[in-house]
């Protein structure tokens, strides 16, 4: 009898990592995606992937690539996970080396490391300017591979729906919808692995691809699984507003001298360039004089956001303000950021040597997701790591569900390590496809087949869901209102957050929420129903929406992406180790990570989002020292 | 002001097999916004110029960023990434099509399962023996050859390439120039070129790297600069080398 | 096409069609050079043209090599090339690259050279199975032949203008199709190197063009004495030997 395959949703780099193991593993695999897997949005991640090889005499080693994980990430990351993701990291890179990435090379023909942000090796595997393409394009190939050996069979063009649970709550299939026939169909499945990626789209615009909704996190999350420190949000400050995403741009513009401005005048309408200098408001240089533009992410994030929002400065009225590079000579910026220029004149039509470019934070990544497991398992070193194919790593808080990738909320705590989101991606994506293959060994059930009336039940809902939005006409447009949505999370759920905007969002969502009910589309037939599979999302992003913005409510302290200026901790100034001061700063401290160094897991109700908290296992290195950046 | 409205003469299909026809549409003018920003306001607007209400336009997008592949479209008789087209640089009314050499599904949204169906055919994969690590990495590649590889690693899998073949098309077997290219940069890799034969071998069966007829244009329209009559060229020399062996050596 | 010519027409694909590019170069091409050669010898008089017509007239297995070397290969190069030809979805309205024209142009030309070479040989090798002359009974005043067949069935300028037109195209298809050859057999594989070798191509269409026309302004202007005018040297020196 042929195996049940297990089910894939999402082939990004985690969703083909996960497919390749099961594949290699004799397991067969249906995966499900959005559309042509090459296309999915790791390719987008531009900078490189973290792993330590040393080749540049600096003396790195693992343990500093998991010290640096763990303080970056302000402690609340499972640390025994990320002991594996950093001591495996070499393994994975020079798989994908084997796979024909096309790494940067050193003249002696190995693979090239780079400086990345926030540590202070060159630790980073990296490929052109297209390391997460290469990735994905590597592992695509492979997937390949199994798809001829008959192994792999792809459903592309399919939208993922819900879960088929049996009636002790195992998940034991899925439902999808064929976006071409929007007809709905059951699959039972072994089991079943999430890799959906980021949700940043909650937020309107945002860096991530347009399809990078967080939805089918959002179903699982509303039929049982936990959702986990939701509120933990990674902004870019310098992003670029677009109508249709805010585009990354590259940090480099402020380290090489890039001035950040607005016009001190309210919805002054004159041209940059017409604005003499006393005019010009350099408000990071003015607030900030030691670093000036240079402050930290989120430090300038923050600061843009009140020059806009607070002070209603924003260039044009706008969600905008100047980062300017015109008093420097061209022959410098072409030679110091040429790539990067070019691809802001490709995307916005405006010359960067002679116009300042116009930048606001976007949100990026979340650190946040759907709860995962693991096993912990002490080595002869003493350290606690994942234990090797454990069928508890990567599980959700529904048996038989496993999460891998961004949609997950292992590894980076309050905040993300550059270049940590390409490894995090690939090496769950393995971790997740091994756990399931032991998981189909011990669980003898999960290779039965459900009975199809429970299949059958769940198709029926689903289909009667589309049904029901097509037949609807209660006169709001899906796409209205994810814009809507967008404008209140970049309002009162963004870089900075205080508890009345917070309340005042929870509020805002749930009337979206209730507005989304009576979704409308414009588009009544079943063929290529795009409004259809868009009100669906739209609906599911509210509700994840909500639970973020819940967890952001209930967290009264600063960590790591999270930032309450009520609630902020500051480093009393010139004092150091051994003054009184500082001491009591750090007694502070202590006693903040006492009450909430641990982790949010938000569960679906009715009646919204009920946050509980669970502790952080932080045996591998615990708190003692408050991060210090002077 | 004339610029106050952007205009689009997109064409359109309800059904695979239902006949194409024209929808103009007009929106209000802002700067900054691209083919797909724009589509993306008439998705929530969608109303033709003649002020009748239609169901919105369809097409596929995902990155916004020139690296997916998935929005390629032809804008004002060009094939290329719809996400990079600025309003501000195109003459109006901006027209849009399906990509023309691959079956429609709706609107601008086109099927393309065929290129990826060529990867499979040429067997555009490294032969590993497992994903697991074996404790090695690949063998020396020079800083020369990779950056070699580097331009054929760029393939998005897109499409214009193929849509301005006038060799590729629905009739036709000819595999088309991106797979082409997937090949010269396996047949590169210092592994991956065990299965070099077995490729080649692929390529010299119908519709291979023979029915090339040396148009040269998709060199000039790939969106990454991919030196695709580059890689024909190499394969040509490749498969007459490996046609030769067969013949005299086998 | 029926699935009885398609089977060893696919298992042979790619010899076929590495064949067909070779055959436009060799012989097809090296006999076009040869006979644009030749033919240019009218320019330097008419005893030279006759001289070397009836060098080539006088070869061993005269037959043997027209059919091997010219007939089976044309008709080969010409009957898959119409199967070539035919899968062209020709884009230049839409693509007007310089390319993209030349890959047009190569395939109108084969057309158009393909009925030029029939007329041509209706014209004068075959002529006699139309009530014509034969050409073998023009012996050995060949020039004063030929001019004479430039002015049968259609007045000379109507024949001089189908020739320019044929003589352009068969060049440019040979040219062009050379370019296409040393990329299709990998001999050239660079942008470089490729345009070196269009320009080398296209001083070898000049050289052949040139030929052709000065043949063709000879055959127009000049003035052959033919059977009436003393016989030519050659001739009796090869009636000695015989």
């Amino acid at each position: 009898m042929a195996k049940l395959p297990v089910a894939v949703i999402g082939g990004g780099l985690g969703g083909l990592w996960a497919t390749l193991r099961l594949a290699e593993a004799g397991i067969p695999v249906n995966l499900f995606s959005l559309f042509p897997v090459k296309r999915s949005h790791s390719c987008c991640a531009q900078g490189g992937i973290n792993a330590v090889f040393d080749i540049k005499g600096e003396h790195d080693s693992i343990w500093q690539h998991i010290v640096d994980t763990i303080k970056g990430g302000d402690y609340l990351a499972d640390q025994p996970p990320i002991v594996s993701l950093c001591e495996e990291a070499p393994g994975l890179i020079r798989t994908f080396d084997r796979m024909g990435v096309t790494f940067s090379r050193t003249p002696e023909g190995i693979m090239d490391q780079r400086l990345f942000g926030g540590v202070k090796n060159r630790r980073t595997c990296f490929a052109g300017a297209t390391t997460g393409a290469q990735l994905l394009y590597a592992v695509d190939e492979q997937v390949r591979r199994w798809e001829v050996e008959g192994l792999v069979n792809k459903f592309e063009f399919w939208d993922f729906l819900s879960l088929v649970l049996d009636d002790a709550g195992v998940c034991r299939g899925v439902t999808a919808m064929d976006l071409k026939t929007s007809q709905v169909r059951a699959f039972p499945a072994a089991a079943t692995i999430l890799a959906t990626g980021g949700l940043a789209l909650v937020y309107g615009r945002s860096t991530m691809s347009s399809n990078s909704t967080g939805a089918p996190a959002g179903r699982v999350y509303q039929q049982g699984a936990k959702f986990a420190n939701g509120e933990f949000i990674q902004f870019h400050p310098t992003g670029i507003p677009g109508h249709d995403k805010n585009r990354l741009m590259s940090e480099a513009c402020r380290g090489e001298g890039g001035r950040v401005w607005v016009p001190r005048g309210k919805g002054d309408k004159r041209p940059p360039r017409d604005i003499p200098e006393e005019e010009r408001f350099y408000f990071l240089e003015e607030w900030y004089p030691t670093y000036g533009n240079t402050v930290p992410r989120d430090v300038g994030s923050r600061a843009i956001f009140k020059v806009v929002h607070h002070m209603g400065l924003g260039v044009s009225g706008q969600e905008m303000v100047y980062l300017d590079l015109t008093h420097k000579p061209r022959e410098f910026l072409e030679a110091r950021l040429g790539g990067i220029l070019e691809m802001y004149e490709t995307f916005t039509g405006e010359d960067p040597y002679t116009q300042p470019l116009k930048i606001f934070p976007a949100a990026h990544y979340s650190m946040g997701g759907l709860w995962v497991g693991y096993e912990a398992e002490q080595g002869a070193d003493g350290l606690m790591r994942m234990k090797h194919a454990s069928p508890k790593n990567h599980a959700t808080s529904i048996p038989g569900l496993y999460a891998c990738g961004e949609c997950d909320f292992a590894y980076h705590g309050a905040n993300r390590l550059g270049a940590n989101s390409l490894l995090s991606a690939s090496f769950s994506g393995r971790v997740a496809g091994d756990a399931v293959t032991a998981y189909l060994k011990s669980e003898k059930k999960a290779g039965e087949e459900i009975e199809s009336s429970k299949c059958e039940a769940e198709r029926a809902r689903q289909d009667e869901i589309n049904q029901r939005m097509i037949r609807a006409d209660g006169g709001e447009n899906a796409f209205t209102l994810h814009g809507e949505l967008g404008d209140l999370m970049r309002t009162d759920v963004f870089v900075e957050r205080d508890n009345a905007a917070l309340d005042r969002a929870l509020d805002g969502i749930r009337m979206l929420r209730e507005r989304s009910a009576n979704i409308c589309l414009d588009h009544k037939g079943d063929w290529s129903n795009q409004s259809l599979s868009w009100g669906r999302q739209v609906q599911d992003m509210i509700v994840l929406a909500e639970a973020i913005t819940k967890c952001a409510r209930m967290r009264d302290e600063c960590r790591g992406s999270h930032y309450k200026e009520a609630f902020e901790l500051k480093v009393p100034e010139g004092k150091f180790e051994g003054d009184p001061e500082y001491a009591e700063y750090k007694a502070q401290w202590k006693a903040n990570n006492d009450q909430w160094l641990k982790h949010a897991l938000v569960s679906f109700t009715a009646d919204g989002p009920e946050v509980e908290y669970a502790p952080v296992d932080t045996c591998v290195m615990p708190p003692e020292k408050p991060r210090d950046y002077r | 002001m004339a610029d106050a409205q952007i205009r689009f003469r997109i064409k359109r299909q309800d059904k695979p097999d239902a006949a194409p026809y024209w929808d103009d549409f007009v929106m209000p003018y802002a700067p900054g916004h691209n083919v797909v920003s724009a589509l993306m306001y008439l998705r929530e607007h969608p109303v033709n110029a003649r002020g009748r209400g239609v169901e919105p336009v369809v097409w596929e997008s995902n990155c916004m960023e020139e690296v997916c592949g998935a929005c390629a479209m032809i804008v004002n008789g060009t094939p290329r990434q719809a996400c990079a087209a600025l309003i501000d640089q195109l003459t109006q009314p901006i027209t849009l099509e399906p990509l023309s050499k691959f079956p429609v599904v709706r609107d601008l949204l086109v099927e393309r399962e065929r290129m990826f169906a060529a990867l499979k055919q040429v067997k555009a994969w490294v032969p590993l023996d497992g994903s697991q690590d074996i404790h090695e990495g690949a063998p020396r590649i020079s800083p020369v050859d990779q950056s070699l590889r580097y331009l054929f690693s760029r393939c998005m899998t897109c499409g214009c390439c193929m849509e301005v073949c006038p060799q590729f098309h629905e009739d036709s077997r000819f595999i088309g120039p991106a797979p082409l290219g997937q090949v010269a940069l396996h047949n590169q890799h210092p592994t991956s070129t065990y299965f070099r034969s077995e490729r080649l071998q692929a390529l010299m069966e119908p519709g291979g790297i023979a029915d090339c007829g040396n148009a040269q244009n998709c060199v000039k329209v790939c969106p990454k600069d991919i030196p695709l009559t580059q890689a024909i060229g190499e394969l040509g020399r490749q498969t007459t080398v490996q046609w030769l062996k067969d013949l005299f050596v086998r | 096409m029926a699935e009885a010519v398609a089977g060893p027409l696919d298992q042979h694909h790619f010899a076929i069609r590495r064949l067909h590019s070779l055959m436009g170069i060799v012989p097809i091409g090296a006999f076009l050079f040869n006979h644009l050669l030749t033919n240019s010898t009218a320019f330097l008089g008419e005893k030279n043209f006759d001289d070397h017509v009836l060098w080539i007239h006088h070869m061993p297995w005269l037959l043997a090599i027209e059919v091997c070397f010219i007939f089976v290969p044309i008709a080969f190069h010409a009957v898959y090339g119409v199967v070539i030809a035919l899968q062209a979805r020709s884009n230049v309205s839409r693509y007007g690259y310089g390319d993209n024209w030349r890959y047009m142009l190569q395939r109108v030309t084969a057309w158009i050279t393909l009925v030029f070479i029939v007329v041509h040989l209706v014209h004068f090798r075959f002529a006699h199975w139309f009530g014509a002359e034969s050409y073998a009974a023009a012996h050995p005043y060949f020039l004063a032949f030929t001019q004479q067949g430039f002015t049968m069935w259609l007045p000379m300028s109507a024949w001089m203008v189908i020739y320019v037109i044929g003589l352009a195209a068969a060049v440019f298809h040979l040219c062009n199709g050379l370019v296409t050859f040393c990329i299709t057999w990998g001999v050239v594989i660079g942008d470089d190197s490729r345009k070196r070798l269009s320009l080398a191509a296209a001083a070898l269409g000049l050289l052949l063009m040139a030929w052709g026309l000065i043949s063709l302004y000879a055959l127009g202007t000049m003035e052959a004495r033919g059977p009436g005018g003393a016989e030519p040297a050659h001739v009796a020196q090869h009636e000695h030997l015989s």
